[in-house]
């Protein structure tokens, strides 16, 4: 009884330092964003004249205000991250599973070209990427946001899919083949309900890489109206650099997207966020 | 045989999106460091534009110490922090105060990088920033302190964004490792009285170099090449005092129009990160056996 944990709100005498240690920590993490919270409630006015205290009124319009620029930047986050997020699924799971079930020579070798690619440096790729995507026309379309990535993001999908696939009982393919199902209808209807929790996690691992990545977009967008929210923060952090309250105010309307969405789907972001742990 | 065929047909839509947009990329970074693109058609110039970089560029020198400065500081900071953290959590009996502040830590990280920096670059606004307004509180002068502004505290600055630099993905793959610390070895460390810092040092380090070492090698890899804040807050200056090697090569790519040498410097860059890796993993193998 001694070491098992019970789900309990008290705290222990000996623990007080620890949790204040903690709440300490945290609140040092926390606090650039409850001065930027405050700051973002303020006009020019009170900017200059009380920054550092809470001061009424409250200018909540800075939000709306800074809302009505920010939309588009973060709908088009959502869409380069979530048609990549699906695209990374679908080709990984399927190629892992090809890779995981299917009988055919050379398969290791195949296998290995492809994994390989995880210890490419990727800085490498920077400059002939834009290279090549400048002559085929693709540079400032959507297409740039989402193929490099896709390209890219399923080298590690598929050595997670297969890794997984390759983990399942054999019984579960077995009773399908005796069934009449085909290679298709395996993975249709037993690979891809089985593998719906690591689909999900690597889903989040490319939305996150997409969402926060800077570099490409910057050399590989230049309308205003194609940008994801990581250069779109930066072109509205130049146009509002003296509306101060709007300027904080859309900085916390940009950190809000992805807490959203973590807290439909908590657990598959810690699977994602730590897979750090399987990656190498 | 005709069965085989089938297979291959099923891995063509992997193999149609890498070999030309993932292989041949890197074959033409490599083609291309060998090329100078300064003139009207490139021109090949063999080993000359990796000389330049290492020997004759200004800019190399302070951007190679700037990159090991902040590579070492954020490697042992990041997961010095972060082995604490997880700790201070790991120690907590309650689940209710475990759970909280794995969830704290980890949305805090969820912030988009850019938007940490961009509110830190208003933190250090001399004028109006919260950090010379707080310094000035304690009576320090800081007239002088341009924090970004100045070549001597820019460094500084990039360095200090992120404080207390707790991660929260790495704070729970250690405390996971912390968790999978078998049962009796804990009684055990109990039976001998080892308590306190002794038994993190003794015990619990030893025992979560696993996630460590993964921690590391990763975030290594993920640090020597970075640029995002030079190319979000400083563009590696005032003067070179923020560059580093992939602010270089992104320079040189994208305001100087040199793709030939921006290729030579990320090639460079390239075998360094391979190289170290592959040592990190002969040698950190090594160590846990």
């Amino acid at each position: 009884m001694k070491n098992k944990k019970t789900f309990s709100i008290l705290i222990h005498e000996k623990q007080v330092l620890n949790i204040f240690i903690l709440f300490f920590l945290l609140f040092l993490v926390v606090l650039p964003f409850l001065i930027t919270f405050n700051l973002s409630l303020k006009n020019n006015f009170q900017f200059y004249n009380e920054r550092w205290t809470i001061s009424p009124p409250f200018h909540v319009e800075n939000y709306f205000f800074a809302s009505s620029i920010l939309w588009l930047y973060i709908l088009n986050s959502l869409i380069y991250a979530g048609i990549t997020a699906l695209g990374v699924a679908i080709i990984s799971s399927w190629s892992g599973f090809v890779f995981s079930q299917g009988k055919f020579k050379g398969k290791n070798i195949l296998f290995w070209i492809v994994i390989s690619g995880l210890m490419l440096p990727g800085i490498m790729l920077l400059i002939p990427q834009f290279i090549i995507y400048k002559d085929l026309g693709f540079l400032n379309t959507r297409i740039v946001m989402i193929l490099p990535y896709i390209v890219g993001g399923q080298i590690f999908g598929i050595l997670l899919f297969r890794n997984f696939f390759d983990s399942l009982s054999d019984e579960f393919f077995e009773a399908a083949k005796i069934d009449g199902a085909n290679f298709f209808q395996m993975y249709y209807k037993i690979a891809l309900p089985l593998s719906k929790p690591i689909t999900t996690t690597l889903m989040i691992i490319t939305l996150l890489g997409v969402w926060g990545d800077v570099i490409w977009p910057s050399v590989s967008l230049t309308s205003n109206n194609l940008f994801p929210l990581a250069t779109g923060i930066l072109s509205f952090n130049q146009g509002y650099g003296s509306a101060w309250g709007v300027l904080f105010a859309g900085y916390i309307v940009s950190s809000i997207p992805l807490i959203i969405i973590f807290v439909f789907a908590s657990k598959y972001f810690v699977a994602g966020l730590t897979s750090g742990a399987f990656k190498l | 045989m005709k069965k085989q065929l089938i297979y291959y047909f099923c891995l063509l839509p992997t193999f149609i999106l890498l070999i030309p947009l993932f292989y041949y990329p890197f074959f033409l970074a490599i083609k291309n460091s060998f090329f100078s693109f300064s003139g009207l058609t490139p021109k090949f110039v063999g080993l000359q534009q990796f000389y330049v970089f290492l020997f004759e560029d200004p800019q190399t020198i302070p951007a190679v110490k700037n990159i090991i400065i902040m590579t070492t500081f954020g490697l042992l900071v990041g997961i010095g922090i972060a082995f604490i953290v997880a700790e201070l959590i790991f120690s907590l009996k309650s689940t209710f105060w475990q759970h909280f502040f794995e969830t704290g830590f980890l949305i805090s990280s969820l912030v988009p990088g850019v938007v940490t920096m961009l509110i830190w670059s208003q933190l250090f606004n001399p004028a109006y920033g919260f950090i010379n307004n707080f310094l000035k509180v304690l009576g320090i002068n800081t007239s002088n302190i341009l924090w970004l502004g100045s070549p001597k505290t820019a460094l500084l600055s990039l360095i200090i964004i992120g404080f207390p630099w707790i991660g929260g993905p790495t704070v729970l793959i250690i405390l996971a490792g912390l968790q999978n610390i078998p049962k009796d070895l804990i009684d055990y460390a109990k039976l001998e009285g080892l308590k306190g810092i002794k038994k993190i040092f003794i015990m619990d380090f030893p025992l979560v170099t696993g996630q460590i070492r993964v921690i590391f090698l990763t975030a290594l890899s993920a640090m020597i090449p970075a640029f995002t804040m030079q190319l979000v807050l400083t563009g590696g200056g005032p003067g070179y005092s923020t560059s580093t090697p992939g602010w270089q090569m992104f320079q040189a790519a994208f305001s100087f129009d040199e793709f030939g040498y921006a290729s030579a410097i990320g090639v460079f860059i390239g075998i360094v990160i391979l190289v170290i890796t592959l040592i990190g993993f002969r040698y950190l193998k090594i160590v846990k056996v």
